[in-house]
């Protein structure tokens, strides 16, 4: 098929799919799931901020996998592949920042509070705006093989900051644990948390694809 | 040729002593900071021995990661990484010989920095514990050395290079940070370190981690 061909079938039949599947997790979210019995309907927060943590790993891979690809091809497609990755990972990282900390206020009265799982993404929230960094200030002439080595580097990296944040003994716990504890026991939060992470994760790779194609038409 | 590329380095430094006497005053200059904001006239000996090994780390973590682009400035200035390269020399063999070269170096200036911290924060640690806490910086050091020698080449020919490696560096050092704190606060509470603690266990898996990707990595940073 050719590409241009490819991309049209993307635009007419895949973003209205990832549109229906949007408006679907939304109209569950707010209008099907019940309220949670604590904390009322800010809890529901919680579908956003937990969506977005996934799309933002799933992002993060998909760096690793451009930047190991460019490494091995040296193809341009795989530099924008890795950079539109970057990008998309870098928002999903902010929204799940800053849908915790509205959460965290909520519930908590407070703002920011290093617990572990919130520290995690901090420290994600850095490597990746490092990575966005390189783009713009390194070596023009080798940023793309710079980039996929910090990709590289960053993405392996990630596993690394998880488990030693676990190891930290004095962190307190304050991250509702909200499935180990079978916390969702209603069967429409469940079903609410897996459409929204879902979405998300449609979301996540459309916004990979339409960052590339525009990355790789501006070249 | 490995040894031929550290005597090269070693000798420059020894030559120049520009990055040994910038970065130990660093240490030092950030240090008095820490005594300074935490007025360590009022604390007490035990609040002075669970700082020490925050601060310690810190010192040596943005000091170093600061001043290591100055080891591969002296190279860019001259050409002389292209005369390397164009002589034969794999980047591989280069990548080993900088990480020794630089582990002599910055081993030497975090054990110089860690009696100076000692000092400055007036902590009650005998002369033992010194040398127990030089001795677990050299794994912390060696995994340092082997992430900013592979950045410290790509950060190379960026015109904001010194801003640029500590942005790039300091974010992937975290774990590392964790290990080294955690461990030193071992060393200095309990005497000696645990060998089944888990922070040791992290701490060899980053050093071979950051250790093999720059060994497989470098040569794609530095190649045109």
């Amino acid at each position: 098929m050719h590409p241009h061909s490819y991309s049209k079938f993307v635009d007419i039949l895949v973003f209205p799919i990832i549109a229906a599947f949007l408006a679907l997790s939304n109209y569950v979210v707010f209008m099907a799931v019940p309220n949670e019995r604590v904390m009322g309907a800010v809890q529901r927060i919680f579908y956003f901020h937990v969506g977005s943590a996934t799309a933002c790993y799933c992002a993060i891979a998909v760096v690793l996998c451009g930047s190991i690809g460019y490494l091995a091809t040296y193809s341009k497609t795989f530099d924008k592949l890795g950079a539109a990755a970057a990008e998309v990972a870098f928002i999903f990282c902010s929204i799940t920042l800053f849908s915790g900390m509205i959460w965290g206020h909520s519930a908590w009265n407070t703002w920011f509070r290093w617990e572990p799982r919130l520290v995690t993404f901090l420290l994600l929230w850095l490597i990746l705006l490092s990575l966005i960094l390189l783009r713009v200030f390194g070596d023009k002439e080798r940023v793309a093989s710079h980039a996929a080595v910090l990709g590289i580097v960053g993405a392996i990296t990630v596993p690394l900051v998880i488990f030693s944040i676990k190891l930290l003994p004095d962190f307190p716990q304050l991250h509702p644990v909200v499935v180990e504890n079978q916390g969702l026991r209603h069967p429409m939060f469940v079903r609410g948390m897996f459409l929204s992470m879902g979405s998300m994760i449609a979301l996540q790779a459309y916004l990979i694809y339409l960052r590339t194609r525009i990355a790789l038409l501006e070249d | 040729m490995i040894r031929a590329l550290i005597l090269k380095d070693l000798r420059l430094e020894v030559r120049l002593l520009e990055t040994f006497i910038v970065t130990l005053f660093l240490c030092v200059l950030i240090g008095v900071l820490f005594s300074l904001g935490f007025q360590v006239s009022f604390l007490s000996p035990s609040t002075a021995q669970k700082l020490l090994p925050a601060a310690l780390w810190i010192t040596y973590l943005v000091a170093a990661s600061v001043s290591i682009a100055r080891v591969y400035e002296y190279e860019a200035e001259n050409g002389a990484m292209e005369g390397l390269f164009l002589s034969g020399v794999s980047p591989t063999k280069i990548y080993v010989a900088k990480c020794i070269s630089s582990l002599l170096l910055m081993s030497t200036i975090q054990t110089l920095s860690t009696g100076a911290l000692i000092i400055l924060l007036n902590a009650p640690i005998s002369f033992g514990g010194y040398l127990r806490l030089c001795a677990i910086a050299l794994p912390v050091v060696f995994a340092h050395i082997s992430l900013s020698t592979l950045f410290g080449a790509m950060t190379m020919a960026s015109r904001l290079r010194t801003v640029l490696l500590p942005v790039i560096l300091l974010p992937l050092l975290f774990p590392l940070f964790f290990c080294a704190v955690e461990l030193s606060a071992q060393l200095i509470t309990d005497g000696s370190v645990n060998l089944e603690s888990p922070w040791l266990t992290l701490l060899i898996v980053v050093d071979a981690v950051y250790f093999l990707l720059g060994l497989n990595l470098y040569s794609h940073v530095v190649k045109n």
